[in-house]
C-alpha cells in the first residue's frame, strides 16, 4: 500500500465511525505489523483481529482466492453487518439506506466474458458440479461494501462460495476470474436462487448523482504508477476530509507525517 | 488540531494577469515547440523574478504538469484530464486557457458522460472489477 491507498484506508475508517458506527479490522500478523508500524492501531475503534486469519485453516489457494479472508472475517461477524473494503469511502449516514433491505451491495457489475467467464472455464475441485438451477445471467454485484441483515443467508452465500473454493488448486492463467466468481458473482446468484432481492448504494458506480461514496477501485493501478497522480489525489483527499476529521488525532498525525513531509 | 497544508500555501500570493498569460505562453511553447525550451525558461524566471512569484515552486509544478501530459498522451483517460486541469491550475493556467492549449480529449463521448457519468469510465461494458482508471466518486472530491 502506499502513502494515498493508507489515507484513504485512514478516512474511509474514520468516516464509517463519524457517520455509521463501530468498525474493526480484520487482518494477520504482516498487517498488524505494517499498521503498528505507521501508529494507526487505534483508527478501528471496535479493535483488530489477527486470530481469526492466522488461525484459519481453509483448503484455500491464498494466491487465486486472494479476498478468501474478507469471506473468513464475514462468516465470523454476527448479523446484520457490513463488510467494507479499506479503499472505500462512505462519506455520509446510510442506516437507513440499509434498515430496509436484506442485502445491500456498491452496484452491480456487467458480465464481462472475460472477467465472469463462463462456468465451463472456471476451473473447478475435483468432483465439483454447479447446481441446475444457478442463473447465470444475474448480474454480479461489486462487494467492496455488501450489508447482510439475515443470517440464513450469509451462511447460504458463504457455503456456497466455500465449496467452490475448498481445494479448487488449479492455477488459472490470471487471477481474478476466480475469486469475482466465488465472491461476487455467487453473492448474485445466491440472492437470486433465494428469491432474494439485492440493493444497491449506487444505481451506476459513475453517477455524478452518487454523494456518498468514494472507491479508489481500479485507479490505484494509476495512483501507483505515477507520482504526481498520487500527490493530486492525496491533495484532493485532505481539502475535502481535513474540516471534518480534523479532531481526529490519527488523521492529522498522519497527513502530517506521511504525506505533507514528502 | 489542524492540519498545516503545505498544498495550500505554495506560491498562494498569486501571479498577476501578465505573468499568467506568460506562463501560459511558456506551456504553449513547451506542447507545440520543445526546441525553444531553454530560452523560454530563462525568460519564465526572469518573469518569476520581477514578481516574486517562486520560481522553483512554479518549476516543480510545471514539470509536475509535463510529466502528466506525456502520462496523458499515452492513455487519453478521463481520469489523468481531470488530473491534468487539476494540475494546471497549480501552475496558474484557468480553465479557459487550459482549453486553448488544444490537448487531445479523453476517450469518451463528452455529453452523454458530462449529463450522467462521472469519473474515468467510458463505456458501460467496463464497469467490471478488472478494469483500471474507475475512481468511483471522484468528482466528490473534485476529480
Amino acid at each position: 500500500m502506499n502513502n494515498a491507498e493508507i489515507l484513504t484506508m485512514v478516512v474511509s475508517a474514520l468516516m464509517w465511525q463519524k457517520h455509521n458506527g463501530s468498525i474493526k479490522l480484520y487482518t494477520d500478523k504482516a498487517g498488524y505489523a505494517f499498521i503498528r508500524s505507521r501508529k494507526l492501531l487505534a483508527l478501528w475503534n471496535g479493535g483488530i483481529d489477527t486470530e481469526l486469519l492466522e488461525n484459519n485453516n481453509y483448503p484455500i489457494d491464498p494466491e487465486i482466492f486472494w479476498a478468501a479472508g474478507k469471506l473468513i472475517a464475514l462468516e465470523a461477524q454476527a448479523c446484520p453487518c457490513v463488510m467494507l473494503d479499506t479503499d472505500l469511502i462512505v462519506t455520509l449516514p446510510i442506516q437507513h439506506l440499509l434498515e430496509p433491505t436484506g442485502i445491500t451491495a456498491l452496484h452491480s457489475e456487467t458480465l464481462q466474458p472475460e472477467v465472469y467467464l463462463p462456468p465451463s472455464l472456471l476451473k473447478k475441485p475435483s468432483g465439483f458440479s454447479f447446481p441446475d438451477d444457478y442463473n447465470w445471467n444475474t448480474l454480479p454485484s461489486n462487494t467492496a461494501f455488501l450489508y447482510i441483515r439475515d443470517k440464513s443467508f450469509k451462511s447460504f452465500y458463504l457455503n456456497e462460495s466455500k465449496r467452490f473454493m475448498f481445494w479448487n488448486m488449479e492455477k488459472p492463467t490470471e487471477m481474478v476470474s476466480q475469486m469475482v466468481f466465488a465472491e461476487q458473482r455467487l453473492l448474485s446468484i445466491c440472492a437470486d436462487r433465494q428469491h432474494l432481492p439485492i440493493t444497491y448504494l449506487l444505481s451506476d458506480p459513475f453517477s455524478l448523482l452518487n454523494s456518498s461514496v468514494i472507491h479508489l477501485w481500479g485507479f490505484k493501478n494509476l495512483l501507483r504508477q505515477n507520482e504526481n497522480i498520487h500527490t493530486i489525489y492525496s491533495k484532493q483527499l485532505i481539502e475535502k476530509f481535513e474540516d471534518e476529521l480534523s479532531l481526529y488525532s490519527v488523521f492529522t498525525t498522519y497527513v502530517e507525517k506521511y504525506i505533507l513531509c514528502k | 488540531m489542524s492540519i498545516n497544508s503545505d498544498f495550500k500555501k505554495t506560491n498562494s500570493s498569486g501571479a498577476s494577469i501578465t505573468m499568467q498569460h506568460y506562463i501560459f505562453a511558456f506551456v504553449q511553447d513547451v506542447v507545440n515547440q520543445p526546441d525553444n525550451l531553454k530560452r523560454s525558461e530563462q525568460w519564465l524566471k526572469e518573469y518569476c523574478e520581477k514578481e516574486n512569484v517562486n520560481y522553483f515552486e512554479l518549476n516543480r509544478q510545471l514539470s509536475s504538469f509535463f510529466e502528466l501530459l506525456e502520462a496523458y498522451r499515452k492513455t487519453k483517460t478521463l481520469v489523468l484530464y481531470r488530473f491534468l486541469q487539476l494540475q494546471a491550475q497549480a501552475c496558474f493556467i484557468d480553465e479557459e486557457r487550459f482549453a486553448l492549449l488544444r490537448i487531445q480529449p479523453a476517450n469518451y463521448e463528452f455529453p452523454r458522460i458530462a449529463a450522467d457519468m462521472g469519473t474515468s469510465c467510458s463505456d458501460k461494458n467496463t464497469i467490471t472489477s478488472s478494469h483500471n482508471g474507475g475512481l468511483v466518486g471522484g468528482h466528490l472530491i473534485g476529480l
